[in-house]
């Protein structure tokens, strides 16, 4: 009930604001902008997929940090580092893979390293006080991906190898990706956003090694690969600052 | 002119976005999921099946022995004599009373599969058959040092009765006994075989037992060589058994003989795991050092045998000098240590 009284208190507040609201694209021209933010993860169809082509993901969280320099109409460029990490379902995988045990460290991670082209539309509602900002950006870089250290344990009599351990190995691959959202600019120099961010499906190759003991002791080692589209998205929530504004 | 480095700004931007596409690596491999690693575990697999008879005459004892890989699960061993009788022995000892051919089988199974394997033992049919002594051994922790610890085996047949001499005054009447030998030395180990109607047969086999091996420490070398080598860049390299230890700093020396301490050797400067009874040989090469760009020079290589450095009185000087030529001022001195 109270939480429905905030949310009214807050449209009403904005719609008593917009009432003054004034477009200017110009607004934020020849500033800096760094954003600092945080976020749920959700792992493509495939990443999540349980079947013999699927990963074996689950939801995740991603952070990172932007910072792009606003040139000119509201149009900027920048760059972004942002690190990912998806859950691994490990039930599944011990179920399809008739492990007796199972023990899995860590999850898909993930780095990303790129530049923006970035768009903000500044909607002022109260000159030097508050403005609601839309932005997008497109972002495009490099990406580490490393798949989660996993080792199986079998029953003797029921596989030939009794232990199965899977390690990553180094995996670099490009990305393209694009965000979109709102931010809450409050005395012209800190504020609050909300965005959706998504990198465009692109299948990649994931190498890995996997050791294999038999019950005898005798180890056999391997390289093996993961092959299947590697997207995901997700909603960041984060604070950010305006650089350049005041001098 | 701003509007123009605006303008170069822009463009830069993409083009460079447009690098990083063109670096992204797109794989062409199929799509693959993980991949599980499930083969069925092999079965058991009887690779070695033998039988020692005990007696020379009837009723003949006859104990089996089977190797088998892939031991897993519940093992089972069916032994089936040939004259109706059977057993679940690993090993199994069977008396056979009456005259015959016989052919043995050995089925091994467990929870994942089945091996079989038979033996033919006409010797069985025999009225008698010869005493025959052997046996091998195997050192314990697969090292001949002493005190040393030896497991004999048994392959005498039809005998019945053992008398072992060791060699060191001990003896044993076991089958198959182990014997620990204190000190080093060459053993001739005894096995008599008797059997239940007085006949015996003897072999002999001799063991090696060396002493322990030792770490033997290089205090310094003196080394003298012809004068025309005086301030030239000389250093050592020192090898054990054609296996490298380590080398001296470089020294130009203005009068011989030339001293190598301690502090001179760069790596090492000991001779690991001397056996002073082996036929070792430990080499000193001498060299003149010609720069980073060219190789060393060989000056002289000196070998010694593992006698030679056995020193009984410290500092030992050694003047037999070989694979050089005969030169009389060029010998080493080697003090050491253990």
């Amino acid at each position: 009930m109270i939480m429905k009284k905030i949310v009214f208190f807050i449209l009403l507040c904005l719609i008593f604001n917009f009432s003054n609201a004034q477009f200017n694209i110009h607004y934020n021209d020849k500033c800096g902008q760094l954003q600092l933010s945080g976020g749920t993860l959700n792992p493509s169809d495939e990443l999540k997929d349980t079947s013999s082509v699927g990963l074996y993901a689950k939801k995740g969280f991603q952070m990172g940090f932007d910072f792009n320099y606003i040139i000119a109409y509201g149009f900027g460029i920048g760059g972004n580092f942002e690190i990912d990490q998806l859950k691994f379902n490990s039930t599944a995988f011990q179920t399809n893979s008739n492990a007796k045990q199972i023990k899995v460290k860590g999850g898909y991670s993930s780095s990303k390293f790129g530049l923006n082209i970035f768009e903000n539309i500044p909607i002022v509602l109260d000159e030097n006080h508050f403005t609601i900002m839309l932005f997008g950006e497109f972002n495009a870089g490099l990406r580490g991906f490393n798949i989660p250290s996993i080792d199986l344990k079998y029953d003797e009599l029921l596989n030939k190898y009794v232990e199965v351990s899977y390690r990553s190995r180094s995996n670099t691959m490009g990305y393209i990706g694009y965000s979109a959202g709102i931010q809450l600019l409050f005395i012209e120099r800190i504020g609050v956003n909300v965005s959706y961010n998504t990198i465009i499906p692109s299948r990649h190759t994931i190498k890995y090694s996997v050791r294999k003991t038999d019950a005898f002791g005798n180890v056999e080692e391997e390289e093996n690969y993961l092959n299947n589209y590697l997207d995901h998205s997700g909603f960041q929530f984060g604070v950010f600052y305006i650089f350049g504004k005041h001098k | 002119m701003k509007t123009k480095k605006k303008l170069r700004r822009i463009i830069l931007l993409p083009c460079i976005i447009l690098l990083m596409l063109i670096l992204i690596r797109c794989e062409k491999d199929p799509v693959r999921g993980w991949t599980f690693y499930k083969a069925t575990p092999p079965p058991p697999e009887i690779t070695k099946l033998t039988s020692v008879i005990t007696n020379c005459v009837p009723p003949y004892p006859v104990t089996f022995y089977q190797e088998t890989n892939n031991i897993l699960g519940t093992m089972v061993y069916t032994w089936n004599f040939g004259d109706g009788s059977i057993s679940h022995d690993q090993n199994p000892t069977h008396i056979y009373t009456a005259l015959g051919t016989y052919i043995i089988t050995l089925k091994v199974s467990n929870e994942i599969g089945t091996d079989t394997a038979s033996l033919s033992m006409p010797e069985l049919n025999l009225p008698s058959i010869p005493v025959s002594a052997g046996f091998s051994y195997q050192h314990y922790n697969n090292n001949n040092f002493a005190p040393n610890k030896i497991y004999f085996t048994n392959t005498s047949s039809g005998a019945n009765q053992f008398y072992w001499y060791f060699g060191d005054g001990g003896e044993d009447n076991d089958d198959a006994p182990f014997h620990v030998y204190q000190s080093a030395g060459t053993y001739t180990v005894r096995l008599r075989g008797t059997c239940s109607d007085g006949s015996y047969n003897e072999t002999t086999q001799q063991v090696f037992i060396n002493p322990q091996p030792v770490r033997v420490f290089i205090d310094s070398i003196n080394v003298m060589l012809p004068s025309s080598y005086k301030n030239a860049s000389i250093y050592i390299e020192l090898y054990h058994n054609a296996l490298y230890v380590g080398h001296t700093i470089v020294k130009n020396p203005s009068s011989f003989p030339v001293k190598f301490r301690t502090s001179d050797f760069i790596d090492h400067y000991f001779f690991d795991a001397v056996q002073f009874t082996s036929n070792e040989v430990f080499k000193f090469m001498i060299l003149r050092n010609n720069g980073t760009v060219d190789p060393p020079t060989l000056l002289y290589e000196l070998d010694l045998s593992s006698v030679d450095i056995q020193n009984q009185f410290y500092p030992r000087v050694y003047y037999n000098v070989e694979h050089i030529p005969h030169i009389d001022d060029v010998f080493l001195d080697l003090y050491l240590n253990y």
